[in-house]
């Protein structure tokens, strides 16, 4: 069985090994160009960062995104190529027929396919991950967002998990559509739901996030992100600001800024009204003993959520393979 | 004698159609058995029942007294050719040798290899590239070099032109020879002829039931065609089972099951070709007329 799953599986198989390759060999190569630039960069540098650091970003922003969409995609497309095809085809061809009645069961038939291929589905995103995850991490040091919902889901262990359960995904889809081409749509739909799904409504609570206040003093001020007024335009305006943390994830974008009574602030009620300007001074705000409250997940949960999350994806590979598995006796009964 | 197939009132429904009702039919050892019946009459859900590819709704069906494809060593002694004999079209004819010897732990390969060659198959052709009748061919070898104590064919010469038709059963007939404990064949088509070749015993199956049931020569013997001037078909003598009957105005004629002719001077009762013996179990009153097992 080993070897009829690889002797149908290694076209597909080869033509992810050369997509592979060539991605290897482009971040490679821009991978120790980064590294030639960033020593040169920082060994001019104080310790605490440099101003020019972001100019960096912007040199390698090509293999940078190209990296991130790769390892985003990767999953995706073997789901839809490599699980949706592993059973709809064979469903679809009406060759099951033939390869039920050999001497195993449709059992063991099911378990090896979804074995072999979900191995290589793995070893092939895992390889990928590891090169990106390689490839940026000079740049993840100047940039501190690696926990930010799209780069953490292009980085570390989360994407092998992806890729298995894309797999079981696709092979699920496949035995109950049993068309190759509508098992192929509605996987990626499927897939890229949970995608979007899992950083909006799981990834947020796999731990309490910190809830903190932050006082708006020179400093804060000076590197926020967003700093202004929201809603309608007027007195009536709240007055907002958010802020970042170095590598940690920021689920609040911006909170409003309350005063030292803890009342939230307006743009009629801020203390630094400027009839010249929309926005009042940081000076004057710096000396107004302002505040805001944030909530976010800390730099130091970045591993453990990236085990976490793996694991959890995995578990739903074994209960979609278990699915799988029943439907293969029961509904093609 | 052994029965290999047993069935009891076995029924497969799909939703709300019923495909397969009720049947109850034994397939003794050792025999070629046709398995006859227009398109949707049920046949290839009895031959996927009995090779485990579906699985009843309600009754029982038993292959060597056990439930089909109940393990590896169960599939192993059960060849089954599914219907438009699929193939995998991406894999050459020697792909499908290897792979019918990974994983049946009795594959013949010698077997495999001169069947191959004496159909004069390019073992390095994709089986996609193959003519129908070719492929046929490359799905029988496939199954009866598992070297099968059961072998089921579902319609596997329904898409080939007479030629290839002709070749394929006598393919099959070779294995029946060969097989060293007569192996048993369950064959099945819509066509009396393709059988009425090669078998020696006749399932008829219509409406999703079994009409008929047995040793054709048996069947052969005890059918009669009985024409008389009209008559209403109670009025004929006890001991004489009624299968179809035609009535014009002046003349009413009969298909008849009786233990032998009776000679009667108001009648004449003649013996039954095979076609019109299945036709009139196709044409007959659709309530089932099970015959006794033997």
């Amino acid at each position: 069985m080993i070897w009829l799953t690889w002797r149908q599986f290694r076209a597909q198989f080869l033509v992810a090994a050369a997509a592979l390759a060539a991605a290897t060999a482009y971040l490679l190569y821009s991978g120790l160009a980064l590294r030639d630039d960033y020593r040169e960069l920082t060994a001019g540098c104080p310790t605490g960062g440099c101003s020019d650091a972001n100019q960096l970003i912007d040199t390698y922003s090509l293999p940078y995104w190209t990296g991130c969409v790769l390892v985003l995609l990767a999953p995706a497309l073997i789901g839809a190529f490599w699980g949706a095809s592993l059973v709809a085809r064979e469903l679809e061809t009406g060759t099951h027929r033939l390869v039920w009645n050999q001497g195993i069961g449709r059992g063991r038939w099911l378990t090896v396919k979804l074995l072999l291929v979900g191995a290589a589905a793995v070893a092939v995103t895992g390889l990928l991950s590891l090169l990106v995850s390689w490839f940026a991490s000079p740049l993840d040091r100047i940039g501190h967002d690696r926990f930010t919902p799209l780069l953490f889901a292009a980085r570390g262990v989360v994407p092998l998990g992806y890729a298995a359960f894309a797999v079981a995904l696709g092979a699920c889809v496949g035995l109950f559509l049993r068309r190759t081409v509508a098992a192929m749509a509605v996987t990626l739909a499927a897939f890229a739901a949970v995608q979007i799904l899992v950083p909006l409504a799981v990834r947020p609570h796999l731990e309490q996030p910190v809830h903190r206040v932050v006082a708006l003093d020179a400093d804060t001020l000076h590197s926020a992100r967003t700093l202004g007024f929201t809603g309608t335009h007027g007195p009536s305006a709240t007055f907002v600001a958010g802020i970042d943390m170095p590598d940690a994830w920021m689920l609040s974008d911006s909170s409003p800024v309350q005063d030292s009574d803890n009342r939230t602030l307006t743009f009629g009620t801020q203390p630094c009204r400027d009839s010249s300007h929309d926005l009042p001074s940081e000076d004057c705000l710096a000396r107004a003993n302002l505040h805001i409250a944030v909530d976010y997940q800390p730099a130091d949960r970045y591993w453990p959520f990236q085990w976490i999350e793996t694991a959890i994806f995995l578990a739903l590979t074994v209960a979609l393979a278990a699915l799988t598995t029943w439907g293969l006796h029961r509904r093609l009964g | 004698m052994t029965a290999i197939v047993e069935t009891r009132a076995l029924t497969k429904r799909y939703g709300r159609r019923t495909a397969l009702a009720d049947c109850t039919l034994t397939v003794p050892a050792g025999r070629v058995v046709g398995l006859v019946g227009p398109n949707g009459a049920g046949k290839s859900t009895l031959l996927q029942l009995a090779c485990g590819l579906l699985t009843p709704t309600s009754g029982t069906v038993e292959v060597f007294g056990r439930p089909p494809a109940a393990d590896g060593a169960q599939l192993g002694r059960v060849g089954f050719v599914a219907q438009d004999t699929p193939t995998y079209a991406a894999l050459t004819v020697a792909d499908h040798l290897r792979l019918g010897a990974k994983l049946n732990p009795r594959w013949d390969a010698a077997l495999a290899e001169r069947r191959v060659r004496q159909l004069g198959l390019d073992p390095t052709q994709r089986s996609g590239r193959l003519s129908g009748g070719q492929r046929a061919q490359l799905a029988l070898t496939l199954a009866v070099a598992k070297r099968p104590e059961l072998l089921l064919l579902d319609e596997p010469v329904a898409a080939l032109d007479p030629l290839a038709r002709r070749a394929f059963l006598q393919s099959l007939m070779e294995f029946v020879a060969e097989s060293e404990s007569q192996a048993t064949v369950v064959l099945s088509s819509h066509l009396v002829s393709d059988l009425e070749r090669v078998c020696d015993h006749l399932i008829v199956l219509a409406g999703s039931r079994v009409q008929a049931d047995g040793e054709i020569d048996d069947l052969l013997a005890t059918h009669f065609r009985l024409t008389t001037a009209r008559r209403d078909t109670d009025t004929l003598p006890a001991g004489m089972r009624v299968v179809n009957a035609e009535h014009t105005e002046r003349q009413s004629t009969f298909v008849v099951r009786a233990e032998r002719a009776v000679d009667d001077p108001s009648w004449v009762m003649e013996p039954l070709g095979l076609e019109d013996l299945v036709l009139a179990h196709l044409t007959a009153d659709p309530r089932p007329v099970l015959e006794p097992q033997r």
